[in-house]
Formats: C-alpha cells, sequence, structure tokens
C-alpha cells in the first residue's frame, strides 16, 4: 500500500497501541507530522478518555531512535538482499534440520493482519508451529482457563458491566497504573453509584487500593487458595444457584469437593491466604449476597505457575453462583497488550491453530489445511515461548525471527535468552526501534513501520475490533511486518498464499476462515466482516465479535443464554487444588519479589521513553521494600541495593513504603539494559511456568537484598546518547533533548576529569568545580549546555532541576555560575548594582537604609559599612543622600 | 588648665585616621600639632592610581583639607619635617629649627619604598617609585617623551601603576621577580588569569625575571645626569625605556624613632595599646611592628586609629590584634579579591570553580572544617563575607559545595546555624595572607 504524506491538518481516528483496554484515539496530523492526540468520544472502551501514556503519544513518533534500513550482520542492506538472506536462511535450514528447527516469535503489538500472515506461513507453508508471542508472558493462562472452561478462548464481559456491577474484585490488577481508562471509568461508576463496592485483591497496597472498599493483602501466589475458599463457603451458605449449575453447567461436585480439600472453611483460608477472618469473611458474605459481581482478573492472577488453575477458580464461582452473561456479572480477563486478543483470534500462538481451533482435532487441522491450501501444514503443537528458547539454547531451533518484541527484556531468565540467542545461526528482528537488547542480538534487523505508520485492526479487552490507521509515512526505509512476512514467504517460494497487496485483504481472509465451516461450532466468527470493502475497511467502526456472516455487530455480552462452547453446551466447573508459587524462599533467598507496570511507562520503554513527559512520574529503576525490611537490611531511602537470585542480579535504588508488605519487594518491569546497567527484573526469575499455559511466573521471584555501599554519585546530561559508563550503576533518562543518566560507583575515580574522558570529550568552552570530593563540569556550544557532569561523594543538586537547565539557553556568567552551582540563586536579597565594591554593598541596599533613616556616609557606614574603606564610593553614596 | 599637647609626626592616612576617631570621642581633650614631610594636606593614598591613570583628579582625593585643620585647631606643619626628639625632656626639634614639647607624641610616619641595590648604585634619571604625589608628577613629567616604561614589581602597587601608565598611552612592561603575579595574594592559576587580563589590556609581562642593570645616557648636552636608557635582565633580554617605577615593597619608616632610641626592629615596635618603648610616646601605620609583623593594606591601620584613639582618649579596653586581610586591586575592569590563604598543602582541603571564558576564577581554602582562604577573580561576589567567615573561623562544612557559589546559594537556615568560633586567640589567628607593604 502506498502511503502519501497528508499536506494538510487533518483528524483520524484510530487506537492506542498500548495497553488492552484499546482506547480510541483522535490523531491530529498536520504536513505528515502528529501534532496532537485527544480521546475518541465515540470509541466504547473510552468514550473520550486518554491516560498520560495515549496523551503523549505525539511525543514519541519522531524518528529518534527508529529503525530506518535493514541490516545484515551489522551492514546496512537494500530490502531485496534482507528478504532474500531470511528466506535463504530459513529454507536452509528447514532442509537441514526440519520444519521444527525454525520459530517465529511474535507480539501482543503486531496486528492482527501481521498476526495472521506470521501465523499462516509458520503452520501452513513452513510446517511447523513454533509460533509463539509475548502474549504467552501475559495472557495465556486466562486463554486456557477460558479453554477448559467455556470451551474456547471468551472474554465472557465488556467493560460497561464495570460499571454496573455492584461488587467488583480487582484480583492482581493494579487497574489505576495498568490500565488507567478503565480505573477511570470504575472511579466514575462507583461515584454515581456509591453503593457499588470495590475489593482490590493484592500483595501490595497499590495506587487501585485508594478507591477500595476492602484491600485483601494477601500472601503472594495465594489467590487460588482464596477462591476455592469462596466455592466451600458459598456452598456452606447456601449462596449457589443451583439451577444455574444444574443447567448450564457440569464438574460441579468435583469441583466443589477438591475446593473443600484445602479450604473447608473459612479459618483454613484465611491463613492459606495470611489474611486475617473477618476481611476473607466480608468480601465472601459480599460475594454471597450481591447478584451483579464482576473479577477483574489479569497478570497477579495469570503469571504464576497455577495461572491457568486460579482462572477456574474464579471462573467457578461465577458459574457456582450463575453470575455470568448477565449485564455487571462476570469473571472477567482482562490483556495487557492493545492486541493480544487480535493474536489469540488469529491463533497466532503455539498450542494453537487458527481462527480458535486447536490441533485437538484432527477435523480443525484438515480444515485449516484446505482453507489455506497449505502445502505443509503443522499437525502438532509448537514450542510456547520458555520451550522456544530453551530449545533455541539446546541448539533445537536454529533460526528464529523476532517480531515486534523484546525477549531478552522480557522473557524469564533473561540472560540466559541473551546467551541462547547469541548462539543461534540466525535471529532475524523485526522492530521499529534500532536499539533494543533484542535488537543486539540479531543477524538481520528488518525496520518495520510502527504506531502511526501501520495500518489494521487490532482487539481489545472486550472484543471490541477497531482499526489502527496509518497517518504518517513510513520512517525511512521501514515496512509493515504483514508486508516482510509476505516479501519473505514468497522468497521462500510461497507466493501464492501470501499474494496480499493490503492489509484488507488479510482481514478478509481471517474473517472467511473463522466463518469457513463454522455452523455454530466456534464462537468466535467475524465471517460477517469478510466481505469489507477497502473503504468500508478503512471507516470500519468499532465492533464487537462475533459477528456471522450477515451481522453487523456483535452482543455485548456471552452466555447470556447459558450456552458455552462446548460440545455439550455446558460450561465446565474444574476442580482445582491450589498451590502455592513452585519456587519457595529459601535461606539464601529470603525474600519474594513482584514485579508489575508503573503508570507511565509501557513495556521495554522502547516508545514511552522517548516522551520526557513521561518519565516525570518515576525516571529510574527501583526496588520497592516495607519499612521493616529497610530497617532489617539497613536501607535508607534511594540507597543502592542489590537484588539477586541465581539467575541473575539487579542494581537499583531503594524505595521505602508502608504499602509493601514485609518480606516481599516490587521492581517494576520496564528497565532495559538500554536503560540502566542492571534493572532487567527477567533476568533474576527462573524459568518456572505453568503446565497448562506454559506462562511463566513472573510475579514471585525468591531473591536476596543486600545494600551496596557506594563511593559517589553523579549525574551526567548530555545532547548526545552515551555508549559506555564505567560505573557499576547508571540509568539513562531521556529528557526533551538529550539524555540524563544517573550514576554511581563503588569507587571514586582517581579523577574524575579523566573518567568523564573516558565516557565523552566535553567541549573546550566550559565551566568547572573542582574539590576532593566534588567534581562538576559543564560544557556548552553556543549558549546552551551541550554536556553537564556532576559528581559527588556527598550529595548532588537536585536532577531535574539540572535537566530543566540544561534544556534553556544560558547567556550570562551568572546563568552558567548558577548552574554549576546546581540550584537556582536565591534573589530575595537582590542588593541592585554594587556601589561600594569593599564591602560589596549594593545601591538597593544603600537607597533603602537612606529610606529607613541613615542621612549620612557615617550613618550608612555604620550600618552597612559601606563607603568605610577605601572610600572611593563616597561620592556616589553622597550623591544617593542629596 | 592648659590642653595637653598632642603632637603626631606624619600626615599620611594613618594621621588622618587617627584624628577622625579623636574628634569623634573627644574633640577638646588635645591641643593637636601634626608635622608632615609632603607639602599637601591628608589624601587617600589608595587612591594614587586612579591619579595616575588619570581617573581621578588629585585634589578629588584630599581627604582632609588644610581648611579641615584650620576648623578643627589642629596645627599642620606641612613641608617642614621633624629631625629629632628628646624623650626625656618630652620635646622635638624640626629641620627648620624649631622646638616643640609634647605631652603625647604619635609616629605615623609610614613607610618607604624598597629600592633595588641595582637601581641605588646607578643613580640614573628616570628611576622612580609610586608612592606619593610627588612621586605622581614626577613620572607624569615624564610620561609624554617617553614611549616605554617598565614597572619593577607584581605586586598590587606595581600592577596598579603598570595600568596607570598603559593609561597614560605608554607601552609598559613589568618585571616580576616570581613566577606569578601578586604571588603574595593569589595562588598560581588565579595569577595566571590576572596576567592574561592585563596581557589583554596591553601590558607585557617578564616573570621570574630580576633586573641585572640598568644602562642610561645623556639626553641633553645640558643634563647633569645621565637618563634611563635600557634595563638588562638577568636572562639577557634588554628592554628599551624611558622610565622604571619601582614597586618591589616597603619597610616601615622607623629612622627618626631608632635615633630618639624608642625600640625598633624592621618598624617601630608597639604593643596592643600602640605604645612604642616609650611611655607617652604611640606608633600607627605601616611605621609599626608589632610582635614580628608589619603592616601595608589599609583595614589594620583603621583598626589601629581606633585602639590608639581610645587609649589617647582614656576609654580603655580595645586592643589591636592581628587578622587575616584582604586585597583587592584596582585596575578598571579586573575583579579580584583574596582573604586569608591562597595556596594549597597537603593538609588543606580546597574547592575550585573556574569559567575561562568569562575569566573566571574561585578558589576557596578549608582546614579544620573552617575557611581559611579566598581568592576569587573575575567573580568577586561575597569576597568579603568569605572575608568574615574566614575571620570568625566558622566551621561551614555543611555549605560546602555551595559556599563557593556565594550567599545566596547557600541554604538560609544553613548560614543561619553557622557558629563562630567565638574569641579568636590572636596565635591562632595568625596572619594569613598579610599583604606586607605591597600597596598604601
Amino acid at each position: 500500500m502506498t502511503h502519501t504524506a497528508n499536506p494538510e491538518t487533518c483528524q483520524v481516528k484510530t487506537t492506542c497501541p498500548y495497553c488492552g483496554v484499546g482506547c480510541g484515539v483522535n490523531a491530529t496530523v498536520s504536513h505528515n507530522q502528529l501534532i496532537a492526540v485527544s480521546g475518541d468520544k465515540d470509541h466504547p472502551a473510552n468514550y473520550g478518555r486518554l491516560c498520560v501514556k495515549g496523551s503523549t503519544l505525539h511525543e514519541t513518533t519522531d524518528l529518534t531512535g527508529r529503525l530506518l534500513e535493514p541490516q545484515i550482520n551489522g551492514q546496512t542492506a537494500s530490502w531485496d538482499q534482507a528478504i532474500n538472506h531470511v528466506a535463504q536462511g530459513f529454507r536452509n535450514t528447514i532442509e537441514q534440520y526440519g520444519p521444527n528447527s525454525v520459530a517465529l516469535y511474535l507480539s501482543g503489538q503486531i496486528l492482527t493482519e501481521d498476526y495472521y500472515v506470521a501465523n499462516k506461513l509458520m503452520k501452513g507453508f513452513i510446517g511447523s508451529a513454533n509460533v509463539d508471542t509475548n502474549s504467552r508472558l501475559c495472557m495465556s493462562s486466562a486463554v486456557a482457563a477460558h479453554k477448559r472452561a467455556f470451551g474456547a478462548d471468551l472474554v465472557p464481559a465488556c467493560y460497561e458491566d464495570l460499571e454496573l456491577t455492584d461488587l467488583l474484585l480487582l484480583v492482581g490488577s493494579n487497574t489505576a497504573w495498568a490500565h488507567p481508562v478503565i480505573y477511570q471509568r470504575i472511579l466514575a461508576a462507583k461515584k454515581k453509584r456509591p453503593h457499588m463496592k470495590v475489593v482490590v485483591i493484592d500483595p501490595r497496597r497499590t495506587a487501585t487500593c485508594d478507591m477500595a472498599d476492602l484491600h485483601l493483602a494477601l500472601k503472594p501466589g495465594s489467590d487460588g487458595y482464596l477462591f476455592t475458599g469462596l466455592l466451600s463457603y458459598l456452598a456452606d451458605h447456601d449462596a449457589l444457584d443451583n439451577d444455574y449449575i444444574t443447567q448450564h453447567t457440569e464438574g460441579f461436585e468435583n469441583a466443589l469437593q477438591a475446593a473443600n480439600s484445602l479450604t473447608a472453611n473459612l479459618s483454613q483460608t484465611a491463613q492459606l491466604c495470611g489474611l486475617n477472618e473477618q476481611d476473607l469473611s466480608q468480601l465472601y458474605q459480599w460475594f454471597s449476597h450481591t447478584d451483579k459481581v464482576v473479577t477483574l482478573f489479569s497478570q497477579g492472577v495469570n503469571q504464576s505457575s497455577s495461572g491457568v488453575d486460579k482462572g477456574n477458580a474464579i471462573i467457578n464461582c461465577h458459574l457456582a453462583t450463575g453470575k455470568i452473561g448477565k449485564p455487571g456479572a462476570a469473571p472477567f480477563s482482562i490483556t495487557g497488550q492493545p492486541n493480544a486478543m487480535g493474536g489469540r483470534e488469529v491463533g497466532g500462538l503455539a498450542n494453537q491453530l487458527a481462527a480458535h481451533m486447536d490441533f485437538s482435532d484432527p477435523a480443525n487441522i484438515e480444515r485449516v489445511e484446505t482453507f489455506w491450501q497449505a502445502p505443509h501444514m503443522a499437525r502438532t503443537e509448537g514450542l510456547k515461548a520458555v520451550d522456544m528458547f530453551q530449545a533455541i539454547d539446546e541448539g533445537r531451533i536454529k533460526a528464529i525471527w523476532i517480531i515486534g518484541t523484546n525477549p531478552v527484556a522480557s522473557m524469564p531468565d533473561a540472560d540466559m535468552i541473551r546467551r541462547a540467542l547469541d548462539k543461534c545461526d540466525l535471529v532475524v528482528v523485526s522492530d521499529c526501534i534500532a536499539k533494543t537488547d533484542t535488537t543486539a542480538c540479531a543477524d538481520v534487523l528488518l525496520p518495520a513501520t510502527g504506531w502511526a505508520e501501520k495500518d489494521g485492526t487490532v482487539t481489545n479487552s472486550e472484543r471490541v475490533i477497531s482499526r489502527q490507521k496509518s497517518f504518517l509515512s513510513p520512517a525511512g526505509n521501514s515496512r509493515h511486518d504483514w508486508q516482510t512476512i509476505c516479501a519473505v514467504a514468497q522468497a521462500m517460494g510461497f507466493a501464492e498464499g501470501f499474494a496480499f497487496t493490503s492489509p484488507r485483504e488479510i482481514f478478509a481472509e481471517h474473517a472467511k476462515l473463522s466463518g469457513y465451516q463454522n455452523n455454530g461450532q466456534r464462537f468466535f466468527n467475524i465471517e460477517g466482516l469478510s466481505e469489507l470493502s477497502e473503504t468500508e475497511y478503512n471507516q470500519l467502526q468499532p465492533v464487537r465479535w462475533p459477528i456471522a456472516k450477515g451481522q453487523q455487530n456483535g452482543p455485548l455480552r456471552l452466555f447470556t443464554d447459558g450456552r458455552f462452547n462446548t460440545p455439550s453446551g455446558r460450561a465446565r466447573m474444574l476442580p482445582i487444588t491450589p498451590q502455592a508459587p513452585l519456587n519457595q524462599v529459601s535461606k539464601a533467598y529470603p525474600l519474594v519479589l513482584n514485579t508489575g507496570r508503573i503508570r507511565d511507562q509501557w513495556h521495554t520503554m522502547t516508545r514511552t521513553g522517548k516522551a520526557s513527559r513521561l518519565l516525570n512520574h518515576i525516571d529510574q529503576p527501583y526496588v520497592e521494600l516495607s519499612i521493616q525490611d529497610a530497617k532489617h537490611y539497613d536501607i535508607e531511602e534511594h540507597d543502592l541495593v542489590e537484588i539477586s537470585s541465581p539467575q541473575g542480579r539487579c542494581l537499583v535504588k531503594a524505595k521505602l513504603t508502608a504499602d509493601q508488605p514485609t518480606g516481599s519487594l516490587f521492581m517494576p518491569i520496564h528497565w532495559t539494559a538500554q536503560f540502566a546497567s542492571a534493572a532487567r527484573v527477567d533476568s533474576l526469575f527462573a524459568s518456572i511456568k505453568d503446565p497448562i499455559s506454559g506462562q511463566p511466573e513472573a510475579k514471585h521471584c525468591p531473591v536476596a537484598l543486600r545494600k551496596v555501599d557506594t563511593a559517589w554519585r553523579g549525574v551526567l546530561i548530555s545532547q548526545n546518547e552515551l555508549t559506555s559508563l564505567p560505573c557499576e550503576y547508571w540509568c539513562k533518562v531521556p529528557l526533551s533533548t538529550g539524555f540524563r543518566y544517573e550514576l554511581a560507583g563503588l569507587q571514586q575515580p582517581k579523577s574524575w576529569p579523566l573518567w568523564l574522558q573516558q565516557v565523552i570529550q566535553p567541549g573546550d568552552d566550559r565551566i568547572e568545580l573542582n574539590s576532593a570530593s566534588n567534581y562538576r563540569l559543564i560544557s556548552f556550544q553556543q549558549q546552551r549546555p551541550e554536556l553537564l557532569f556532576f559528581a559527588s561523594t556527598d550529595t548532588l543538586p537536585s536532577s531535574t532541576w539540572l535537566s530543566k537547565q540544561f534544556e534553556q539557553s544560558i547567556d550570562s556568567a551568572a546563568q552558567r555560575m548558577s548552574l554549576l552551582g546546581g540550584k537556582p540563586m536565591d534573589n530575595s536579597d537582590d542588593g541592585g548594582a554594587i556601589i561600594c565594591s569593599c564591602f560589596e554593598v549594593g545601591e538597593n541596599t544603600i537607597r533603602q537604609a537612606i529610606r529607613q533613616g541613615a542621612n549620612s556616609t557615617d550613618a550608612l557606614a555604620t550600618q552597612l559599612k559601606c563607603g568605610s574603606n577605601c572610600g572611593s564610593c563616597l561620592p556616589e553614596i553622597r550623591s544617593m543622600l542629596r | 588648665m592648659p590642653k595637653a599637647h598632642l603632637i603626631i609626626i606624619g600626615n599620611g592616612m594613618a594621621c588622618g585616621r587617627l584624628l577622625d576617631e579623636i574628634l569623634k570621642r573627644n574633640p577638646d581633650q588635645y591641643r593637636i600639632t601634626v608635622f608632615g614631610a609632603e607639602g599637601y594636606a591628608n589624601y587617600n593614598r589608595i587612591m594614587l592610581s586612579p591619579v595616575l591613570a588619570g581617573e581621578m583628579q588629585a585634589d578629588e582625593i584630599i581627604t582632609h583639607s588644610e581648611q579641615w585643620y584650620q576648623q578643627h585647631n589642629i596645627t599642620l606643619h606641612s613641608g617642614d619635617p621633624v629631625v629629632g626628639i628628646a624623650t626625656e625632656d618630652k620635646t622635638l626639634t624640626c629641620q627648620s629649627g624649631q622646638t616643640f614639647s609634647y605631652d603625647e607624641l604619635v609616629f605615623a610616619t609610614g613607610s618607604n619604598p624598597v629600592m633595588p641595590p641595582v637601581a641605588q648604585a646607578c643613580e640614573l634619571d628616570g628611576i622612580l617609585s609610586f608612592r606619593n604625589l610627588d612621586d605622581i608628577d614626577r613620572i607624569m613629567a615624564r610620561v609624554s617623551t617617553i614611549k616605554h616604561a617598565t614597572v619593577v614589581g607584581g605586586g598590587l602597587l606595581g600592577l596598579e601603576a603598570a595600568w596607570g601608565l598603559r593609561q597614560q598611552g605608554l607601552d609598559v612592561t613589568v618585571i616580576h621577580r616570581a613566577g606569578w603575579l601578586l604571588n603574595r595574594q593569589l595562588d598560581p592559576a588565579a595569577g595566571k588569569l590576572l596576567q592574561q587580563s592585563l596581557e589583554a589590556r596591553g601590558i607585557q609581562f617578564k616573570l621570574k625575571a630580576q633586573i641585572s642593570y640598568f644602562n642610561g645616557e645623556q639626553r641633553h648636552a645640558s643634563d647633569t645626569t645621565n637618563a634611563l636608557r635600557t634595563i638588562v635582565l638577568d636572562d639577557g633580554t634588554t628592554l628599551n625605556t624611558g622610565l622604571a617605577v619601582i614597586a618591589i615593597g616597603v619597610s616601615p619608616n622607623h629612622e627618626l624613632a631608632q635615633n630618639s632610641g624608642l625600640a625598633c626592629d624592621r618598624g617601630i615596635l608597639v604593643d596592643d595599646q600602640m605604645q612604642s618603648s616609650h611611655p607617652n610616646i604611640y606608633a600607627l601605620g605601616e611605621c609599626t611592628q608589632f610582635g614580628k609583623h608589619t603592616f601595608g593594606l589599609v583595614a589594620p591601620l583603621w583598626d589601629q586609629a581606633s585602639v590608639l584613639a581610645n587609649r589617647l582618649c582614656n576609654l580603655p579596653g580595645q586592643r589591636f590584634r592581628v587578622q587575616p586581610c584582604a586585597t583587592k586591586l584596582k585596575v578598571s575592569g579586573i575583579d579580584l579579591f583574596s582573604a586569608g590563604e591562597f595556596l594549597d598543602d597537603p593538609e588543606s582541603e580546597s574547592v575550585i570553580c573556574q569559567d575561562p571564558t568569562n575569566g573566571v576564577y574561585r578558589k576557596l581554602i578549608f582546614r579544620h572544617q573552617r575557611l581559611t582562604g579566598a581568592v576569587l577573580f573575575g567573580a568577586v561576589n561575597d569576597g568579603n563575607w568569605y572575608f568574615e567567615l574566614i575571620q570568625s573561623q566558622t566551621k561551614v562544612q555543611q555549605l560546602v559545595p555551595d559556599l563557593i557559589f556565594g550567599r545566596r546559594y547557600c541554604d538560609g537556615d544553613a548560614i543561619a546555624q553557622l557558629t563562630p568560633a567565638g574569641a579568636v586567640n590572636t596565635d591562632t589567628a595568625a596572619p594569613l595572607s598579610l599583604a606586607t607593604g605591597a600597596t598604601s
């Protein structure tokens, strides 16, 4: 598809590329620049709202840091060369080692159309199901729980249910930070309907707890007990919907029996969850007595070695009470990524086939094979993410193509991932960003279009398909992922299956497949969208699936008739025996590390890290710990601490908070090797995963904590990005111009000026402060600071103030000195132009003294000393007295 | 009963200040007579440089005119120097032969410029000192006839003289013995910056240089003395020059006192009440020696005048003690301040801040958490605050490194909490940098 830059200002409706809420965005575009964004008032996800990340989208679309040209082994290459290199590499590997020696690793951030062609290439034409995605890391347990309970990966509810409900349980979900627009909607609903209760179930006291009527700070990983305990309680307290159980479910008896095995009574459950009985009983009572209950669950549930079971434990409670398929009543899994759902619909995971079909039924395989006219059909599940990288490490997979994701930062045991990729014969990475922890491991780099350039569809957490539109020309020589995938497929000899010329054609095929031989067997059906014209596709309004042939839009809720997507049509209740996290604390690793997002960053910061505004909230990686733990480990706020596990170590600053339970730490997931010396939190995690979903246990890692004694700290602000910083701790904070680096070292350099020279050569126009304990240097280029370096064995001035000054023009010598001083001058006693130089008495000061009664030079000399030394200012003073 | 007779020998700044202080306390206690060697009323010697530079007129620097003396009934004998004192009789004799008796006698005889032996030996016309208005007249008399002048001595006075001569349109070379300018007030880095600033103003320098000899020749057949033509330096360099202004220091003028039997060493020895070895005889200013210290800057002189006035007016209590001094250079556009120590050593800690582009250099020296020295060049703000902190021996550790940027960068609460060390012991408050004799 060709694209011409838009010369005039226009508005484009598109979809936010960040979290799974999938907000509609109005983009104001002028001369091929995104100049403003606002929330789309008509979009059902956000009705005009945007969070801070979404609001700063226009600050992230510049070309800084973008990957603009294909590269082979570090050398710029043409697209033809790159495509042929990749196709040849894959073909050779397949010829020599078979189709399972290659793999694709995708992302919940690529579009449905990209997903579709990647999945098709791998499963129908290469003949392997080794295609997985980073959605494995956040969603796959919910997918598996859905499939087990409902017969397919179906989200029963919509966002409106969060507003209609009378009791909202937020489980393992810091909605306020991870899904801010949903949080806003809940908050507004609660204000409107004050009787609506919100319960937050989370070991941490998160920002979301601000709106909670009840916060259950349960023991990390004990959520399974809480929900089997709830099922037992419901049965004990006559709070079941027996009609619903009888008519619409199966497996109730086994489910209850399993629940009763560990959590038959409240006190047992409370103990297992580390909660007090009153609080737990309060929740159970509310659940029992409220018809409209929504349990919104997210990574806190999914990222567990028993995440699927936890999902089913939640769903069991809703099924047993019939709190599903009704307005304001449902179990509701909210996704992390903007198009995890689209990927799931396409089937772009190793244990899925396509369009909500899996490998369990040979008929599925045959159906898809026929539809695709597939020459090499995969017939068994492929390797899920953790196993996939394991296979790379073991040499079983020899070529991998990673598209739109950063596994060296986001996979557990992330250092192993790096080692594995370094060993792998062919690593192809498609990305819109040039420097990521993963592109650093690539043999071939393929520049991808980014949000604002990409064109296609995404599906959000409530089954709404929205258009993401292209309104900027592709950056540099970048291409859409679907184009690249199709080009590689064609170069591999699969021309027929990949002759797509637009995303609409791909979407149409995807839609057609969903309806192909469906006959109501598969709830996921969007055949109604398969005949869209180019114009209709371009103007497609947000629609909710299922949309069978002839339909325009789908229902708000699924299962309203109590019919599920299982062979029997009944929902399955699963017998769940809850488990504690597999990896338990030990003497050597006595603390539990939890992870999560922060409000203003997205994933590995490749895009949000470009908007300096988004670093104003939190600018450095950190570990949160309780006051008691801080005391125990002799740690104070901002101390540098080491967090270590058998897999790796991180070095970050300590944040002390009463919100963190004792014995448990929290680190954000966002910082990569591009942003900090040692803050890749996933390098700490072992590859422990759920046996069913393969989702890693990323919320529970036993670690050791230690205070690190730093000899010095520094801040370095540079116009240019720096490549090597020889000190133990550094962290990059992008500014609107330039970069700030926070530094700390264990040993004071023999000479700070020499240390600095190893990093960067300051310009000649410089000012310096030098003492044994402090060194400061600022160099200027045409009145603007180009480099600023402050180092101290003691304290440093405010980085924020320095950063602000760095972006200003500094004209006078006094301003330069003020900058070197590291803080604004106190102007409260501006004495005015100096009259008496001997005693530095200014005109304002003298005039004020005269006004207050000093009527002679002697009087002034007594009061201010002015004129009492050399006397050369006396004439001026006398003239002021006249 | 007749008033006691107070005689002051010397009519310089010390005398002027002492008179002010006495009149302030008790204008009627004494009948006062002043003997001045120079034929002028009292003037501000510090301002000689601006006069040489043409920035001020001689009459603008008069502090006490002859009329002032009359108004205050003070007898002024200008141009009739005292030649002898009979301490037992409490009388003195002038050059004119007149004899006066005194009740109280004050020496305020100031200092003499030090002349290098080679200059004393050569008897050439055009080798001059720069100490008084007569010197300025002599210098100005030559300025129009020569192109080049040499200043010997890169101290405060020498540099001010060099600037004055440069302002008069001459090419000027400064010959200085040390490796950097103002080596009694500045560290090498600041000295170097000062040199660059002055070079930018057209003054040339010969550092680590000494004069081997002066050469002269008869300018006119009628001349009885030879005029200066060249100066040959110890490295062999020859400077063609028509004027040499010597400013290598001063020595206390204590000849009369010594001849009169007063205890003298390098200067007239005084106690902390400014009394000499004899009762009723006192001294103040540059002619004095207190302990091992002699004086060359104006600040201690003001203190001495106050102490002595108290003593003479029978107001007990005040004692003179040596304080660190602060110096400034009066060259337009050059800001320079030095107080206390100026050189680092292994026991001291220093903070240096520099902006070469703007010619700014600031150094603070600390010992035992206290500020002991400040060298400021280019930006001299807060020099006097530093000076106060040096004098009061205040612990300032908590203000480092903000301190070097000045008071307005330091936390107001932290400043409020500063506590001076209290009474300063004279010995520990020893002169950190006394610019003895470098300036008026």
